[in-house]
């Protein structure tokens, strides 16, 4: 895949230090031992080292050149227990702090990463995506520009990229949302060095229907354009409005983006959810993410039937998030 | 298409009498052309008769076979009038009634097949959706087992043939709606010789995720299952656990559908009309529809950007319902007094017998 080519580049030997809070699960360990065999960060396993050294004997992997951390047995358990109950304003009490580090392994990486031990995590090979997404979102919140996380795949297949949010995160978004997950896969987008022309997607193109919810991706595109000049976006429109030069030009005309779009903002998570999969398994797109944006330091979530390479590809991507965040 | 080829024989020689409000459209013209040569279906052209032929002529096509009407010429408009008047149920006056049937070329044409004159149309390449469909529901109306209209594309590649609902008319359907367009596609893929295995598509999976909108899918599929035991049903899920069976084992074991769905129904419009043309536009599906399911009596609508083969196209689909529904005498409640009206009117004249008229006259 192209664009993972291109971050593999840019992420060689910088060491980015990427927390896997399932340290013992063994599609982890053999994704780790392979990204760092070829230099590209610095993996950190999560968990008991004497369970992850058995799955990965188990699985004949050599880790003896790979970080682990114990959660249950961390030294610093009370400087983070104290800065989680900072962060919680309240919401915890410090004894409830100390536990919850302690136990939730999501939780304790999401701390290793606030406080500047790890660069990003991947995790939810085990976990749910609420287990995995909560605390990041506790700890390491949403980036001071935005006020929620989304989730954006980057879809592939031959020579083209494209980008579909948000795929993963907000089921029904306002207009505003809608605005800050165009926003947010801008920045996204550009950091794989593509030059993002930006389709707000409905059933509707420009003002073809009238309803609510066409409104909504109106205003959505409004608010883009006033807030973020310079993004080429356009919108509402469908699909085919967004992707065929000659039905842009007839139903959009003049519109920068229509006939010529390669990042799709999908109006509810259904369509985003729903449009993506039937991208990958009718149209043999390779479908990596969703990866989430808007974090202040990148965490992402996994599906729990990933194999290896997803892992792998994830890592490589998050990697990318925290050089982008300058580390 | 593979589909058409099979629906073309069903319908082939049974002179399906379908009316086309556009008949002064030259794209409209060279379908009818067409379809009456192969002997398809009996086309009914609506129009000013004069500027028809002119345009047909102006392109080469010889439309004398072809039937004409205009509301002006028509024996029976005034009797439209009343009918329509009278299904208004005092929504319009009298006066407003006969200017709506006189000007509306739709609202015309779904009063013809509402009398029986012809049992089916196709409207919409200069008309809006809205335009088109507006007539038929207040008209033609849905089947009494439905409350609503829903559109149906069926999208096809190679051996693969997929349907996906409602693509084109409910923007945002509840619980009692979604399983009605469900069993509308059920129907319909029957109709076409298919054995539907419906998946009610969601961003979640069997529970999933808890929320307002999965819930509303998982309540559709519930409603379904109890009204139509028969109907092979499963949801809600997420579209790679309908169409993989690998996926569909893992996150959706025991269900007959998950895994093996060949029709999709969509939580919403803006999922379903994103969805088909992501499959058209990025997966090279050829794409028919939206087939609008659910009307007594069949009714379609064309893009504004359609071409002639488009055209002859949903017409081989609209004549299909014709005949999969019941070829029907049109459906005038005898308590209105009426007869339905007879295509061998002689107002409606073929081109051929009008032109010799207009030669003797001049």
């Amino acid at each position: 895949m192209r664009v993972m080519n291109l971050l593999k580049e840019k992420i060689l030997g910088k060491n980015i230090k990427i927390l896997f809070p399932e340290g013992h699960d063994i599609r982890i360990i053999e994704a780790a031992v392979q990204l760092k065999e070829e230099n590209l960060l610095e993996p950190i396993l999560m968990g008991e080292r004497d369970e992850i050294e058995k799955a990965a004997k188990k699985g004949s992997f050599d880790i003896s050149n790979i970080r682990i951390e114990s959660h249950k047995q961390c030294q610093n358990i009370d400087d983070l227990a104290k800065a989680f109950f900072e962060r919680r304003k309240g919401k915890v009490t410090l004894e409830e702090a100390r536990d919850l580090v302690c136990k939730d392994s999501n939780l304790h990486g999401a701390m290793l990463v606030y406080t500047g031990i790890a660069d990003g995590m991947v995790s939810g090979a085990l976990h749910s995506t609420a287990d995995t997404v909560r605390p990041a979102l506790q700890v390491i919140k949403t980036n001071p520009n935005y006020s929620i996380v989304s989730g954006l795949m980057v879809m592939q297949k031959d020579d083209t990229a494209y980008f579909f949010a948000d795929c993963g995160i907000n089921i029904n978004p306002t207009a505003e949302q809608l605005a800050e997950i165009a926003a947010e896969s801008y920045m996204t987008v550009k950091s794989y060095d593509c030059e993002p022309r930006i389709a707000m997607l409905s059933f509707s193109t420009n003002g073809s229907a009238k309803s609510e919810e066409s409104e909504k991706v109106k205003k959505a595109t409004q608010i883009v354009k006033e807030k973020y000049p310079y993004i080429l976006v356009d919108g509402e429109m469908q699909f085919d409005a967004a992707i065929r030069p000659e039905v842009g030009e007839l139903k959009f005309p003049g519109s920068p983006v229509a006939g010529k779009a390669n990042t799709f903002i999908f109006p509810t998570l259904d369509a985003g959810n729903i449009g993506y999969k039937i991208a990958q398994r009718l149209g043999g797109f390779n479908a990596v993410g969703p990866i989430l944006q808007g974090l202040n330091a990148p965490v992402n979530d996994l599906s729990r039937g990933c194999v290896p390479f997803d892992i792998y590809n994830l890592a490589i991507i998050t990697a990318s998030q925290a050089l982008e965040n300058g580390k | 298409m593979e589909i058409f080829r099979m629906l073309k024989k069903k319908i082939m020689g049974k002179d399906v009498k379908i009316i086309f409000p556009e008949g002064e459209e030259i794209r409209v013209i060279e379908a009818a052309v067409r379809l009456k040569r192969e002997e398809i279906v009996d086309p009914i052209l609506i129009g000013r008769r004069e500027e028809i032929i002119k345009i047909a002529e102006a392109s080469n096509f010889d439309i004398s076979n072809i039937k004409v009407v205009s509301p002006d010429r028509y024996a029976t408009t005034d009797k439209l009038v009343e009918i329509f008047f009278r299904k208004r149920n005092g929504k319009v006056t009298m006066e407003e009634a006969e200017k709506m049937v006189y000007n509306d070329p739709n609202l015309f044409g779904v009063l013809l097949v509402y009398t029986g004159l012809a049992e089916g149309m196709i409207s919409g390449a200069v008309h809006s959706t809205a335009d088109t469909v507006r007539p038929a529901l207040q008209v033609i109306r849905t089947k009494p087992e439905y409350s609503i209209v829903s559109g149906l594309m069926v999208l096809q590649r190679e051996d693969n043939v997929y349907f996906f609902a409602d693509c084109g008319i409910n923007i945002n359907p509840t619980a009692e709606q979604l399983a009605e367009i469900a069993v509308q596609s059920d129907e319909l893929a029957k109709s076409y010789g298919f054995e539907p295995r419906i998946a009610m598509l969601s961003f979640s999976t069997n529970g999933s995720a808890k929320n307002e909108e999965s819930e509303k899918v998982r309540k559709a599929t519930q409603i379904v299952k109890e009204k139509y035991p028969h109907i092979m049903v499963d949801g809600e899920m997420q579209f790679d656990a309908a169409v993989r069976p690998e996926v569909g084992e893992l996150k959706f074991p025991g269900s007959p559908v998950a895994g093996k769905a060949n029709t999709f129904i969509f939580p919403t419009l803006d999922a379903g009309n994103i969805g088909y043309k992501i499959a058209q536009r990025l997966a090279g599906f050829e794409a028919v529809g939206p087939i609008l399911q659910g009307l007594n009596a069949p009714v379609n609508d064309l893009s504004r950007g359609c071409v002639p083969e488009d055209i002859y196209n949903l017409t081989i689909i609209t004549a299909h319902q014709v005949v999969a529904g019941g070829k029907s005498k049109g459906f005038v409640d005898p308590t209105e007094g009426m007869e339905p009206a007879s295509a061998d009117d002689d107002k409606v004249l073929d081109i051929k017998s009008f032109k010799e008229k207009l030669a003797k006259e001049s």
